[in-house]
């Protein structure tokens, strides 16, 4: 039976798995301070964190929050990635537009073209936790728990992957908003399974923080 | 999984506006690239571009009423034609639209580029949902953006949505076109040939872009065609965010898990991703090296029509499996002298023969690789 | 010279994103490529673009690019050789 073993959820400059005593918070006015503020009081020594755009960056944080000191015993090719959002690389996207194109002093950013793809924060993902299994990003206008539970199950029930990263990870307009769950296929301790109405309320949870009207 | 048809599909391309036109057209080896000039960034190019002329010509038929953009109207287009014969029940809730793409109406961000009501359209849900309430579909459409893999996903995904017994049809479109955007990113990456590629040659320098449309539709509850498709698997290198592994480990990983029951042996043609760049070329001939498959019959369809990016998967699938039912395989346009470590059987004339099993792979930035067969049933 | 490389670190520094090394952390002579900074294939790209813009050197393939880019001393060497 699939499980979420935890949830981890960063938005509004705060980075904790729900229960936590110290969770990490950055009050920094632009996401780009807030992700460098995060890293360092996370005490993290990854230097590619700083060629990152920001939405791979929203995704390397909460994935290191979800994960530190967590023992994965799974065959790399058998982990997955399942992430979607809603605004795809669209904030990179602009930027690369209005640096290269858009400008009278146009110049060529190839390291910044990289990211205007959504799913290379999967390959960074993959990089970093060593994931070589199943993957996929998909866009939508809200995280769909029927489609991704069903889907990532089957994809445990035929046995393509044995575990998982599973969540939405957005940013737009400089707004940090994300949830990763750790999924595996057969955990003793935790009490969620992976289906559409525990995914939901993960989905709802950080809705809340996001509109600021959950008590932390 | 015997059970899925493929019940029809449709290639919107340079070469045509249906799939017998450009597999007719590639068989003959003809290309769409030609030589294009950018503007914004005064850029000569060689591109394959679907004429403006065209497409209006196209749309009037169709009477569209409502405003949509130039990458909308080719994927309407490709649909309406492949769902001509009143082939499934598009309303039905066992029907489900999975789009793939990269970039989609990405030339929105240029302001002068269409009307304001159309800016929200550069957000794919927004694009996917107005194509599919056009056609009266009530699932929300899958959206699948995972670099130059999408196409290929958006059929594997199809195909494990049927299995799984979610939907019993699965319209899987995949797009993108060429754009301000794309040919500045990859000439920024010295990726882009300043000529028509040349796809596992000793010369190749890079790729060209391509405008095109891809649909296929899979079906549990009609008969298609007798293809049977096979394996399917997605896969991570963890290796490099925009460079494949070297050891081409990845895309070894997804043809392995595609050839589940089939040998080397039983491969007739592989449609390669080939990009014509050094670093695609050369892992991909590694990975089917290591797979004994550097004797099968392989091209790369990129020089007909360039690097579709989310239609490659789709488009090129297309002609793969064309390929077994018309017992015809396709030349490898570009392609003179081995040019990777690892030779491959690469085709440079267009003939004849029995084909009853074909690889198709693709690769794409994020490390991600992904495999699919397909069978004669 | 000297002048040179010192302003070199600081502007591959901020080029490359290499946000959590000073110029006193980088030397001259070490290979850029091979050692823990771990520059890649786009790293080489940003440098080809610093090198036109900031100097007005030009670098036509990618593939001289690596040559030329063994160490920061060589970077300067090839500015001086160029410009």
């Amino acid at each position: 039976m699939t499980k979420i073993v935890k949830t981890a959820y960063h938005t509004t400059g705060a980075l904790h798995i729900k229960g936590d005593k110290n969770p990490f918070f950055s009050k920094e006015i632009t996401y780009t301070d807030r992700s460098k503020d995060l890293y360092k009081q996370m005490n993290l020594s990854y230097s590619k964190f700083y060629k990152m755009d920001l939405l791979c960056r929203a995704a390397f944080l909460c994935a290191e929050k979800l994960l530190r000191d967590y023992e994965i015993v799974e065959d790399p090719n058998k982990i997955g990635i399942f992430l979607a959002n809603h605004s795809s690389s669209l904030h990179t996207d602009e930027q690369y537009y209005n640096k290269s194109i858009d400008t009278i002093n146009a110049q060529r950013q190839p390291a910044l073209f990289v990211y205007t793809l959504p799913n290379i924060m999967l390959g960074e993902l993959s990089i970093r936790h060593g994931f070589k299994g199943e993957q996929c990003m998909w866009i939508d206008s809200e995280f769909n728990e029927e489609f991704v539970s069903n889907y990532v199950n089957s994809l445990f029930g035929t046995n393509k992957i044995d575990a998982c990263l599973l969540g939405w990870v957005d940013f737009y307009d400089d707004k940090e908003n994300v949830f990763l769950s750790w999924v595996e296929g057969s955990a003793a301790k935790a009490e969620e399974h992976l289906t559409p109405k525990n995914l939901k309320s993960i989905k709802n949870y950080l809705n809340n923080l996001a509109d600021g009207s959950t008590n932390k | 999984m015997s059970h899925i048809s493929i019940i029809a599909d449709n290639i919107i391309s340079p070469l045509g506006w249906s799939t017998e036109e450009n597999f007719n057209q590639l068989y003959l080896g003809r290309s769409g690239l030609d030589n294009h000039y950018d503007d914004t960034l005064a850029l000569d190019h060689v591109s394959s571009i679907i004429s403006d002329e065209a497409i209006q010509i196209r749309i009037s038929d169709l009477v569209i009423k409502q405003s949509y953009t130039r990458l909308e109207q080719l994927v309407i287009c490709s649909i309406s034609e492949a769902c001509k014969e009143d082939i499934i029940d598009l309303t039905s809730s066992d029907t489900i639209f999975v789009f793939a793409t990269t970039k989609g109406n990405i030339s929105l961000l240029d302001p002068s580029q269409n009307e304001d009501i159309l800016r929200e359209r550069r957000f794919l849900n927004v694009m996917a949902e107005v194509i599919s309430r056009r056609y009266r579909n009530p699932n929300r459409p899958i959206v699948i953006s995972n670099a130059c893999i999408s196409g290929l996903v958006g059929i594997i995904t199809a195909k494990r949505l049927i299995e799984a017994e979610a939907y019993k049809n699965v319209i899987v479109v995949g797009f993108d076109e060429v754009s301000s955007f794309t040919l500045s990113g990859f000439s920024a990456l010295h990726a882009l040939s300043s000529e028509p590629c040349k796809p596992f040659d000793i010369t190749r320098k890079g790729i060209n872009l391509g405008d095109a449309v891809g649909t296929v539709i899979l079906s549990k509850e009609k008969k298609g065609i007798p293809i049977d498709l096979v394996g399917g698997a997605i896969t991570n290198d963890a290796n490099h965010i925009s460079g494949p592994s070297r050891t081409g480990e990845g895309m070894y990983r997804a043809i392995d898990l595609t050839m589940d029951g089939i040998t080397a042996k039983d491969i007739d043609f592989i449609s390669t991703h080939g990009t014509a760049t050094m670093y695609n070329d050369e892992m991909e001939s590694k990975a089917l090296h290591d797979h004994r498959l550097s004797d099968t019959p392989a091209n790369s369809m990129k020089g007909f029509w360039g690097h579709t990016l989310g239609a490659a998967g789709v488009i090129e699938s297309i002609i793969t499996y064309q390929s077994i039912l018309k017992n015809k395989l396709i030349l490898s346009p570009g392609f003179t002298t081995q040019g990777t470590e690892n030779k491959l059987n690469i085709i440079t004339a267009s003939r004849e023969e029995k084909i009853e099993c074909t690889l198709k792979t693709a690769s794409g930035f994020g490390g991600c690789n992904a495999a699919l067969a397909f069978k004669s049933k | 010279m000297e002048a040179l490389i010192s302003k070199l670190k600081e502007q591959l520094i901020e080029q490359l994103n290499l946000e959590d090394y000073t110029p006193e952390d980088i030397n001259e002579d070490d290979s850029l490529f091979e050692s823990e900074m771990g520059l890649d294939s786009i790293d080489a790209l940003e440098i080809i673009v610093l090198l036109e813009q900031e100097y007005g050197v030009k670098i036509q393939n990618k593939e001289d690019g690596e040559k030329i880019f063994h160490s920061v001393r060589t970077i300067a060497e090839h500015i001086q050789a160029n410009s």
